[in-house]
């Protein structure tokens, strides 16, 4: 007792430098939270979120009914998969390969070259692979119908649409989400590297042994919570790069959501499959925690 | 220090990958630059090309033309700027009360959140939030909607725990204060991680773009996206479509539009890049 | 003391913002609420100063500053003081829902989506101006009455239409491809399908590749576009026909489908149609006539000689884009892309009457010859002058863009909306020829505006499945008769029911 006490006395500062964004968040992030009840009712935005029409659960009962749900489930899942697995790991890779180029005007050079394209808003990333890729006008089937050869249908064959998805993804994001993991290599303590090199250890094991290790605390909060958007492919991309003929493998909740809800302006069901997704992100991040945490490391909470 | 073979091996493979992953990633990027100056007739009848046979201006005269367009231009400024200091204050300071493993009630702060991570009552109520503070038509309700971002919270927390006890305990055995020793001491140290999420937060609010929408009615106040989506949005409806002389919409001034807001991220970046580099950490300690 | 006190400025600051903020919000409602006398005009019943919020839609090029001439203008002829809300097209319809949830709609705004315009007219939202229009002759005089009570329930009018081009979309040839090749101009499908196959195979751009393209078509989320008067020619229906006074839509057409689909198949193919045409946007297939590639396109008329013809003609000299009748189908249907706008200008119902009179006297004054001549040409010594017999553009009119309130916002049934005072009588009469000629294949909707429940929930859902069936046929990937499952699979998830809907309200409006 007496040391709760004493450990609060001493917390004093702390609460008080939490204070400001703790009401950030009360009245910013949950207070708007409450409207999540739409999800169980039939939301008129002239009714508000107090007087319209209660349903209980009819949204996620037709959520779950929908013929389409394991379609859209499994391809998001994919999706995400990849994300997580070919993705993820990217920008670790690109973070470790500039740490290891000491030559400090190349290394700044790649780095703001590949910090570049996500500035590039999707639409225009699409709109460039459209130019590259396109079965008639494309640039690179151009170029294979004058060599003789078969036409690509690069974009509209569905079999190409989950690595063409993941490959712009890496080229569009990986410089960008390395910086992250460079700021954490800069923070390194340099003797921890001379000691390495006292031991005999190559470039490769001095990675291998003091960068990566350095790494390992940022990587794992970076996966939880990344973990945490399962169910979030990115919209826009997908939207993008989708069309009627890969559709089977493209067709992700929030592109159905954008077609049943945003179009139609269904708040209520859209509402509801968000409440659906976050509570799958959820319960992958608490499983994810725990699990970190009995390995013994420090979790996101 | 002594270089082996496989060290030379190892080296040249990092170049080697380095660089070729810059050209894949450099050549899209100058097709953008280089299309911006070309005329639109060019983009659409050329398909994929990096030099233009006919240079213009034509894009950026399009888009500087008005002058609301500088107008424009300042109020991003100055959401970005003002935007930025309240949320490194409010995130450092969170961050670093919240890295504190003794500290009572952190667990359940630290979930209140992860939560919002995960769960937001979207654009609406929010909206009736704003309305309800009176801050419609006012920054206000730009930088304090986003004031911190939970991702970043949590990422600079984990910073903040990776910092060595010792020093702390050491700085305050010498009755540092705990406000002053996180200014002095503590934010020094951590110039990596603050640079990081400064850019991380400028990006943002440079970008902020549906909020500003939403929020602000006056077109005055309208930062640089918004200004510059609506010059290049095209109609749905082709009888809706106004021809200008002289000036052409097209894929060139959508490119164009790319430069004109991502030049000034890139300017900025260089500055902040030079703390991402190593050794800043423990040998300003030591010096 | 020292290491609260940097928290507690923090603190400070951050309170003091919202405070701060608190305050500046309250100045701006002081302003708007602040009513400012202003003798003169008394005669119109003008003699206060109304504020007045209008909302636009934009497109490319955005709107127009608190200080443009035109604002100016209307502000002192009307003493008002008018604040236009531009907001991008694209999220226009959110910012729309938002202002929905807190019921702050702007004095004058407009609905898009026809779905939306009859949910909300239920929900009080809209002014109804069926009592006060009797008052202004220009809105009665040049809106047809057929256009101002569609989608209305009878005995009232919630939204003043505005008006877009039945056609502004005509289906254009290369003649001098066609010179070229020594061909006539097509005037059945399968002429028209062997037309497109020469400009396929038999070089018409002369470069010695055999890189050109017959015909073309974009698929959006729901429909299939840029071949309506393919889609006519088959039989298919604008969306909906009228069969022994029951209305049918065009999805449950299977017979028609199928031939189209076959049809389509085969120049698909043949290297016929455009591969590109699964990720083409809508106006891809204009671009690519543009762009000395494509032979035969949907075009506007208006753009054909001011944007269309110069682009093409820097690439090939000798270019020139004519009107091409639409093919005739086998059984003589012929029909052309024709569209009925369903958007409309609203006005708040909240409005108190002296704002109610004063918009409207705005909007009637649009309407008005000399408001009609002003919002699309601008004002004359500024944006225009007159010399002679002859009207002279000036620079200001390119800068200044006063032409958009009549554009985007609210215009006269005028198809020449984009013929401009200065433009030669000769170039009138090119591009009204376009309009007067497509005017025989009209192809009307009869439930153009009707949008059911069921269609508003799960319309497009289910019409994405549709054409995804189709295009799959097209392309080969399934054979033609998955288009009549597609066709069962669209009925049961939900068309049937659209079907009872949209007679039930079709019944109900007729």
């Amino acid at each position: 007792m007496a040391d709760t006490k004493k450990l609060l006395r001493r917390g004093i500062p702390m609460y008080i430098m939490i204070l400001p964004g703790l009401l950030y968040f009360l009245l910013f992030r949950y207070l708007p939270m409450g409207a999540i009840v739409i999800a169980f009712q039939n939301y008129d935005p002239f009714n508000g979120f107090m007087h319209s029409e209660w349903v209980g659960l009819d949204h996620f009962a037709r959520l779950f009914g929908e013929a389409d749900f394991w379609r859209l489930l499994k391809n998001t899942l994919i999706l995400s998969a990849m994300n997580l697995f070919l993705f993820f790991p990217a920008p670790i890779v690109l973070a470790l390969m500039l740490n290891e180029a000491r030559v400090r005007a190349f290394r700044k050079t790649v780095q703001t070259i590949t910090y570049m394209p996500h500035f590039l808003s999707w639409v225009v990333v699409v709109g460039i692979s459209v130019l590259l890729f396109a079965t008639q006008e494309g640039a690179v089937n151009k170029l294979f119908v004058s060599l003789g050869w078969d036409r690509i249908e690069l974009l509209t064959n569905p079999d190409y649409f989950r690595p063409l998805y993941t490959f712009m993804n890496i080229w569009k994001e990986s410089g960008w989400s390395a910086i992250i993991f460079l700021a954490t290599l800069a923070s390194v303590d340099p003797t921890l590297y001379e000691a390495a090199v006292m031991d005999g250890a190559s470039r490769w094991k001095q990675m291998l042994h003091v960068s990566l290790p350095a790494l390992k605390h940022v990587i794992l909060i970076m996966f939880i919570l990344r973990l945490g958007q399962t169910m979030d492919t990115g919209f826009e991309q997908v939207l993008l790069m989708q069309n009627t003929l890969n559709i089977d493998v493209s067709d992700v909740f929030d592109t159905y959501v954008y077609r049943v809800g945003i179009l139609s302006a269904e708040y209520s069901y859209t509402t509801a499959v968000g409440l659906f997704k976050s509570v799958v992100g959820l319960l992958l991040i608490i499983g994810a925690n725990s699990f970190a945490k009995r390995k013994g490391e420090e979790g996101v909470y | 220090m002594k270089t082996t073979g496989t060290d030379r091996i190892f080296t040249g493979t990092v170049y080697t990958i380095l660089i070729v992953c810059s050209l894949v990633v450099l050549l899209p990027f100058l097709y953008v630059v280089l299309v911006s100056f070309a005329t639109k007739h060019e983009v659409l009848s050329r398909g994929f090309f990096l030099f233009p046979k006919e240079w213009t201006l034509n894009s950026y005269q399009f888009l500087f033309r008005e002058h609301n367009f500088l107008k424009a231009f300042q109020n991003s400024l100055w959401i970005t700027f003002v935007g930025t200091v309240i949320n490194m204050i409010l995130t450092s300071l969170m961050a670093y009360a919240l890295a504190k493993r003794w500290l009572v009630g952190r667990k359940t702060i630290n979930l209140l959140v992860l939560i919002t991570m995960l769960f937001n009552g979207g654009i609406i109520s929010t909206y009736l939030v704003v309305n309800g503070l009176h801050l419609l038509d006012t920054y206000w309700s730009i930088w304090l909607t986003g004031a911190i971002a939970p991702f970043h919270l949590i990422v600079m927390r984990s910073f903040f725990q990776s910092f060595p006890i010792e020093l702390e305990e050491s700085s305050r055995m010498d009755g540092c204060g705990e406000l002053r020793l996180f200014w002095n001491i503590v934010v020094p140290l951590s110039m990596p991680a603050i640079a990081t999420f400064t850019l991380f937060y400028m990006v943002q609010n440079w970008n902020t773009f549906f909020n500003a929408l939403i929020y602000i009615n006056d077109s005055d106040k309208w930062p640089l996206q918004v200004y510059l989506r609506q010059m290049l949005i095209e109609a749905a409806d082709s009888s809706m479509s106004l021809d200008i002389e002289g000036f052409e919409y097209g894929p060139p001034v959508k490119m164009a539009t790319v430069i004109v807001t991502a030049v000034p991220l890139l300017i900025v970046y260089p500055f902040l890049q030079k703390y991402f580099n190593k050794g800043m950490l423990l040998g300003s300690v030591k010096g | 003391m020292k290491k609260l006190f940097m928290a507690l400025l923090a603190v400070a600051l951050f309170l003091v913002g919202v405070i701060g903020c608190g305050d500046k919000a309250n100045e701006g409602e002081k302003q708007a609420n602040g009513v400012i006398q202003q003798p003169g005009s008394a005669d119109k019943g003008m003699s206060e100063k109304l504020d007045i919020t209008m909302m636009v839609s934009t497109a490319a090029g955005g709107g127009w500053s608190d200080d443009h001439p035109m604002v100016k203008l209307l502000n002192e002829k009307f003493n008002i003081n008018l604040k236009f809300q531009w907001v991008p097209g694209d999220s226009y319809k959110e910012k729309l829902n938002v202002l929905a949830a807190s019921n702050n709609f702007p004095d004058v705004f407009q609905i898009w989506d026809a779905s939306m315009y009859s949910k909300w007219m239920n929900k009080g939202v809209f002014l109804d101006l069926e009592p006060l229009l009797k008052d202004y002759p220009n809105i009665m005089n040049n809106v047809p009455n057929e256009a101002m009570k569609m989608m209305n329930p009878k005995g009232k009018v919630y939204g003043l239409p505005m008006y877009a081009p039945a056609f502004r979309s005509n289906l254009a040839i290369r003649q001098d491809w066609l010179d070229k090749l020594s061909l006539q101009m097509p005037t059945t499908v399968d002429q028209f399908y062997d037309t497109a196959k020469a400009f396929v195979e038999q070089d018409p751009d002369g470069n010695g590749k055999k890189d050109t393209i017959g015909f073309s078509m974009s698929v959006g989320t729901t429909s299939i576009g840029g071949i309506d008067y393919l889609k006519g020619a088959f039989g298919l229906a604008n969306n909906w026909k009228l069969e022994d006074g029951k209305l049918v839509p065009q999805q449950v057409q299977a017979t028609e489908w199928k031939a189209l689909a076959e049809f389509l198949h085969k120049a698909y193919v043949e290297g016929v149609l455009d591969k590109d045409f699964p990720v083409n946007k809508d106006r891809d297939p204009w671009n690519k006539l543009e762009a000395n590639t494509l032979g035969m396109a949907e075009v506007n008329p208006n753009e054909v000689y001011t944007q269309s013809l110069p682009t093409l003609q820097k690439l090939a000299p000798t270019a020139d884009i004519v009107q091409l009748d639409p093919p005739k189908g086998s059984t003589g249907l012929q029909f052309a892309n024709t569209v009925t706008s369903t958007a409309k200008i609203v006005l708040n119902s909240k409005l108190e009457e002296k704002k109610q009179q004063r918009v409207l006297q705005v909007l009637d004054y649009i309407f008005s010859d000399e408001g009609f001549i002003l919002t699309k040409n601008g004002i004359e010594g500024v944006h225009y002058q007159k010399d002679g017999d002859k009207y002279v553009k000036l620079d200001k009119f390119d800068t200044d863009r006063p032409q958009i309130l009549s554009t985007w916002f609210i215009r006269r049934f005028d198809p020449g909306i984009q013929i401009r005072l200065w433009d030669s009588k000769e170039y009138a009469d090119k591009v009204m020829a376009w309009f007067n000629n497509t005017e025989k294949y009209r192809w009307t909707d009869p439930a153009a505006g009707l949008v059911s429940e069921t269609a508003s929930k799960l319309g497009a859902q289910i019409d994405q499945k549709l054409v995804t069936a189709i295009v799959n046929v097209i392309v080969g990937r399934e054979p033609i008769e998955s288009i009549d499952q597609a066709i069962q699979a669209w009925r049961t998830g939900g068309g049937d029911k659209i079907i009872e809907e949209t007679n039930a309200i079709y019944a109900e409006l007729n």
